[in-house]
C-alpha cells in the first residue's frame, strides 16, 4: 500500500461525502425551509460547492504537496495556523460524532427500537477507526467498491414510487417567494461545502495537476446533485410538503412504499444497508481528516497513536446528546456555524494568501 | 511467556468475547414469539374510552398451517383468526392491554385493514392515527375503512367467501377498480388529506350484511353474514361529517380522476338504446379561474375524460352505425356527468367537505403565504363555489359482436 490514491477514488470519496447521510434527513429539512420548491433548494445548494471547489484548486495550486494544515500554516504563520488547523480537526470530530449519533437514531426509529443507542453508536465508532487504521486508501477502496449498490438506492426509490407522486404537490412553484428557497439552498450547500475535506486529501492523490483536481472535484459535485435532488423531490411529491417535514426520515417512508409486485415488498432493510455503507465512508472520511489535521500540527509522521483517543472522544461526542430533542438543538447550533467554517476557512486563507502574496515552494512536488 | 504467545491468547480471548454477538440480531424476536395483527378497528367504547379490537393471525389453524402431528387437527373447524378486544384512555393504552391477555408480542407490519367504528370517527381520528403513523411497524399502504356502527362487528363477523376477514376486506378494496362503487383509501392518502386544507379526507363504508337461508331440514333458518363496501365516509379534518352512497362515490371518484372502471347503464326512451357500457380507463382535469379577492367567486372547471368498451345493447338502433355509438357515448357521458353533479351537490350541501380537493387547486395558484391566510376560511368558500363539468366519452370497443342479436319478428 502506498497511502495514495487516483482520480477515480477522489470522485468517489467526495461524493460520497456529500451524499452520505443526506438521503435520511435532508428532505425534511428542505420541506421545512422552502416547502414544494425544496428540490430547487438542493439543487441550487451545489453553487456553494462549486465555490469550495474553486477556492481548493486556487489554494492547491499556490501551495502544491500541502494539506489544508499546511496553507494555514503557511499563510497565519505557525502558531496562528496551528491553532486555527487544531479548532478545524476539532469541528470535523464534532460533526462526526453529530453523523453517528444522527444515523444510529434514524435506524434506531425504523428497525430497531428496542437497541440501546450506545451499542449502536458503539458499533459505529468501532468501525471507523478500523477503517481509520488502514488509512485512506482503504476507505477509497471501499467507497469505490460500494458505490454502485450505494447509488442504485435513489434510482430504485424515485422511480419505484413515481406511482404515488402527485405533480399538483410541486405546485405554486417558487410559491414560498424566492427568500425561502434562497435561505434553504444555503442550508443545502452546508452538504456541498463538506467538499472541503478535499483539501486533506489532494496531496494523496496520484500524479495530481490542477486542471485534473479541478475536474475530479467538479465531477463528484455534479454526480452527487441528481441524487440528492431526485430523492427530495419524489419526498414532496409521494408526501407533500407538510407530511414530509413531519417524518423522522422521508426518504425511508419513501423505500417503505416501493413494492415490485406482490412478492418485493419491505425493502427498507436493503436502503438501510446501502445509506449505512454511505454513512460509514462519510463518517470515516470526517474522522480521517479530523485525526490526519491534528497529527500533522502536532507533527506526528503516524496518526495511528492517536486513534484510540480519537475514537473514545468521537464516541463521547456522539453520546453527548441525551435525547433527540438535544441532538436537535445540538444540529440547530452547528447549521449557524458549518457554513462559515467550511466555506469561509478556505475563503479567508484564500484572500489572505492573495492580499499577502504568499506563496507554496515553487519546486512542483507530485 | 513469548509476546507472540500473549497476542495468540489475546486473540483467542476477543473471539470468544465476540463468538456470542455473532449468532443474531440485537433486537432478535423469533416468528413463533410474534401475534400477527391482520386488522385492527377502533370504536368508541360506551365509557367514552378507545376500544381496540384486533384481528390475529393463527396460522395453525389455517389451511395447510399447523397440521405437524399427523392429520389430527381437521375437524376442530378453528378459524384461521382470533379476535380480541380491549379499552383503554387512549389507543396505546387499549394496546397494552390487549397484550396482557396475550403471550406473543404483537407484529403491525402484516396489518392491511383498519376499521373505524362510526362513533369515534365522528368524534374524530386524530389520536387513534398518529399512533398508526408513529408505529415504525405500521405500513401506510394499509387500506382505510369506515363502517357504520361498531367496528367490532366487522371484525368479528364470520363470512363464508374468505377465512380470513382481514383478507377479504383488503380483497374487497382491489376489488373495488372493478366498480369503483366504494373509496379507496390508504392509510398513506388518508394521513396526507388530514392534514392537508383543501381536500378532505375519506374512506370506504364496510357494511355487515345478514342474509336469512332455510335450512331444508328443519325450520331454523341459517343466518349468512357477508361483509361488503359501498360508498364513502367522508371526514372533515379527522372527523366524519357523513357518508355518500356507491354511485355518488363514484361520481366523486370522477372529478378526482380515481375512477378506474365501472359500468354504466344506459337506458335512454328517445332513441331506444339499452345497454351498459364498461368504461376502462378515466381522467379527469381541474381548473380553476381564481378570484383573489373573493374566494367564493372562484369558478372550478372540471373536464372528465373516459373510454369504454361497450358491454351490452339489445334493444336500440344498429351499433355498428357511428351515429348510434356517437349517441352512446354522449349518454354514457350524460351519465357520468349526472353522477359527478349528484356528488358536488351532497358534498356542497350537506356534507360541506372538500373532498374533491378544489382547494387544493387553488392552493396551486396562489403563492404559499395568500393561501395560508385564506385556508382556515376555505371550509366556508367551498359551498359557495360554482363547479361545472363537462364528460367527454369515447366507447372505443365493441366486444366480440357488432350488430346486436335480433329476433327475426319478420318471418
Amino acid at each position: 500500500m502506498t497511502g495514495k490514491i487516483g482520480h477515480l477514488e477522489l470522485v468517489v470519496l467526495m461524493t460520497l461525502t456529500i451524499v452520505g447521510t443526506a438521503f435520511v434527513e435532508l428532505p425534511r429539512y428542505m420541506a421545512m425551509r422552502a416547502e414544494q420548491s425544496g428540490w430547487i433548494s438542493v439543487a441550487l445548494g451545489a453553487l456553494g460547492g462549486l465555490i469550495v471547489v474553486f477556492v481548493l484548486c486556487w489554494l492547491a495550486r499556490r501551495f502544491p504537496g500541502k494539506t489544508l494544515v499546511g496553507y494555514a500554516e503557511a499563510i497565519l504563520g505557525r502558531p496562528l495556523g496551528k491553532l486555527v488547523s487544531i479548532a478545524f480537526a476539532t469541528l470535523l470530530l464534532v460533526i462526526a460524532g453529530m453523523l453517528i449519533r444522527e444515523f444510529a437514531y434514524t435506524i434506531i426509529i425504523a428497525t430497531q427500537p428496542m437497541t440501546p443507542d450506545s451499542l449502536l453508536v458503539a458499533v459505529f465508532v468501532l468501525l471507523v477507526a478500523y477503517q481509520i487504521y488502514w488509512g485512506l486508501e482503504v476507505i477509497a477502496r471501499v467507497a469505490v467498491t460500494f458505490l454502485p449498490y450505494i447509488f442504485i438506492s435513489p434510482v430504485l426509490v424515485t422511480f419505484g414510487t413515481l406511482g404515488y407522486v402527485k405533480l399538483g404537490r410541486y405546485l405554486p412553484l417558487l410559491g414560498t417567494g424566492l427568500g425561502p428557497v434562497l435561505k434553504a439552498s444555503f442550508y443545502a450547500s452546508m452538504y456541498y461545502s463538506e467538499m472541503v475535506l478535499a483539501a486533506m486529501i489532494l496531496p494523496r492523490v496520484r500524479a495530481c495537476t490542477p486542471a485534473r483536481t479541478r475536474r475530479a472535484l467538479i465531477l463528484a459535485l455534479g454526480l452527487a446533485v441528481p441524487p440528492l435532488t431526485a430523492v427530495t423531490a419524489s419526498c414532496i411529491g409521494v408526501f407533500g410538503p407538510s407530511e414530509t417535514s413531519r417524518l423522522v426520515s422521508p426518504a425511508l417512508e419513501l423505500a417503505r412504499l416501493v413494492t415490485f409486485g406482490e412478492s418485493v415488498q419491505r425493502m427498507e432493510a436493503l436502503f438501510v444497508v446501502f445509506w449505512m455503507l454511505a454513512a460509514m465512508v462519510k463518517i470515516g472520511i470526517f474522522t480521517w481528516s479530523s485525526i490526519e489535521a491534528i497529527a500533522e500540527t502536532l507533527g506526528l509522521v503516524n496518526y495511528r497513536a492517536l486513534i484510540p483517543g480519537g475514537s473514545l472522544l468521537l464516541y463521547l461526542l456522539a453520546m453527548l446528546p441525551e435525547n433527540i430533542w438535544d441532538e436537535q438543538a445540538e444540529r440547530g447550533a452547528m447549521v449557524k456555524i458549518m457554513p462559515y467554517v467550511l466555506v469561509g476557512l478556505p475563503l479567508l486563507l484564500a484572500l489572505l494568501a492573495w492580499v499577502t502574496k504568499k506563496k507554496g515552494a515553487e519546486a512542483s512536488e507530485s | 511467556m513469548s509476546r507472540r504467545c500473549l497476542l495468540r491468547l489475546a486473540a483467542v480471548g476477543l473471539i470468544c468475547a465476540l463468538a456470542p454477538v455473532a449468532t443474531g440480531c440485537y433486537d432478535r424476536v423469533e416468528v413463533e414469539d410474534l401475534a400477527y395483527i391482520l386488522a385492527v378497528g377502533f370504536d368508541l367504547a360506551p365509557t367514552g374510552d378507545i376500544e381496540v379490537i384486533s384481528q390475529i393471525a393463527l396460522p395453525a389453524n389455517s389451511e395447510g398451517g399447523g397440521g405437524g402431528g399427523g392429520g389430527g387437527g381437521g375437524g376442530a373447524g378453528g378459524m384461521p383468526v382470533s379476535v380480541a378486544v380491549a379499552t383503554g384512555k387512549t389507543a396505546m393504552e387499549a394496546f397494552r392491554h390487549l397484550a396482557q391477555a396475550s403471550s406473543k408480542r404483537p407484529f403491525w407490519g402484516q396489518a392491511r385493514v383498519v376499521v373505524f367504528g362510526e362513533a369515534l370517527a365522528r368524534r374524530g381520528l386524530g389520536p387513534v392515527l398518529d399512533i398508526l403513523s408513529r408505529n415504525y411497524e405500521t405500513r401506510r399502504l394499509m387500506y382505510v375503512m369506515v363502517c357504520p356502527g361498531r367496528a367490532h362487528d366487522i371484525l368479528t363477523a364470520r363470512p363464508e367467501i374468505e377465512s380470513m376477514p382481514a383478507l377479504l376486506l383488503s380483497g374487497l378494496e382491489q376489488m373495488a377498480t372493478f366498480h369503483s362503487l366504494a373509496a379507496r383509501t390508504t392509510l398513506h392518502d388518508f394521513l396526507i388529506s388530514v392534514g392537508a386544507a383543501g381536500n378532505e379526507a375519506f374512506a370506504a363504508r364496510v357494511m355487515l350484511e345478514k342474509q336469512m337461508t332455510e335450512i331444508k331440514s328443519g325450520t331454523d333458518k341459517n343466518e349468512k353474514t357477508q361483509l361488503r363496501i359501498d360508498g364513502c365516509g367522508v371526514f372533515f379534518q379527522d372527523h366524519l361529517v357523513g357518508w355518500l352512497d356507491g354511485p355518488t362515490t363514484r361520481g366523486l371518484l370522477w372529478l378526482r380522476g380515481e375512477a378506474d372502471s365501472g359500468v354504466i347503464s344506459i337506458d335512454d326512451p328517445a332513441s331506444g338504446i339499452k345497454g351498459s357500457i364498461e368504461v376502462t380507463r378515466a381522467s379527469s382535469e381541474i381548473a380553476a379561474a381564481v378570484d383573489p379577492n373573493d374566494l367564493a367567486n372562484t369558478r372550478f372547471t372540471v373536464r372528465i375524460r373516459g373510454v369504454g368498451r361497450l358491454t351490452e345493447e339489445y334493444c336500440g338502433p344498429d351499433v355498428a352505425r357511428r351515429e348510434t355509438v356517437n349517441l352512446i357515448d354522449q349518454l354514457a357521458a350524460n351519465e357520468i356527468k349526472a353522477e359527478a353533479q349528484a356528488a358536488i351537490a351532497a358534498l356542497q350541501g350537506e356534507l360541506r367537505s372538500d373532498v374533491i380537493g378544489l382547494g387544493e387547486k387553488v392552493r396551486e395558484r396562489l403563492s404559499n403565504a395568500a393561501w395560508d391566510a385564506v385556508k382556515a376560511k376555505w371550509p366556508d368558500y367551498f359551498p359557495k363555489v360554482k363547479v361545472e363539468v363537462n364528460v367527454d366519452f369515447k366507447v372505443s370497443r365493441h366486444g366480440m359482436t357488432l350488430g346486436r342479436l335480433t329476433p327475426d319478428v319478420q318471418r
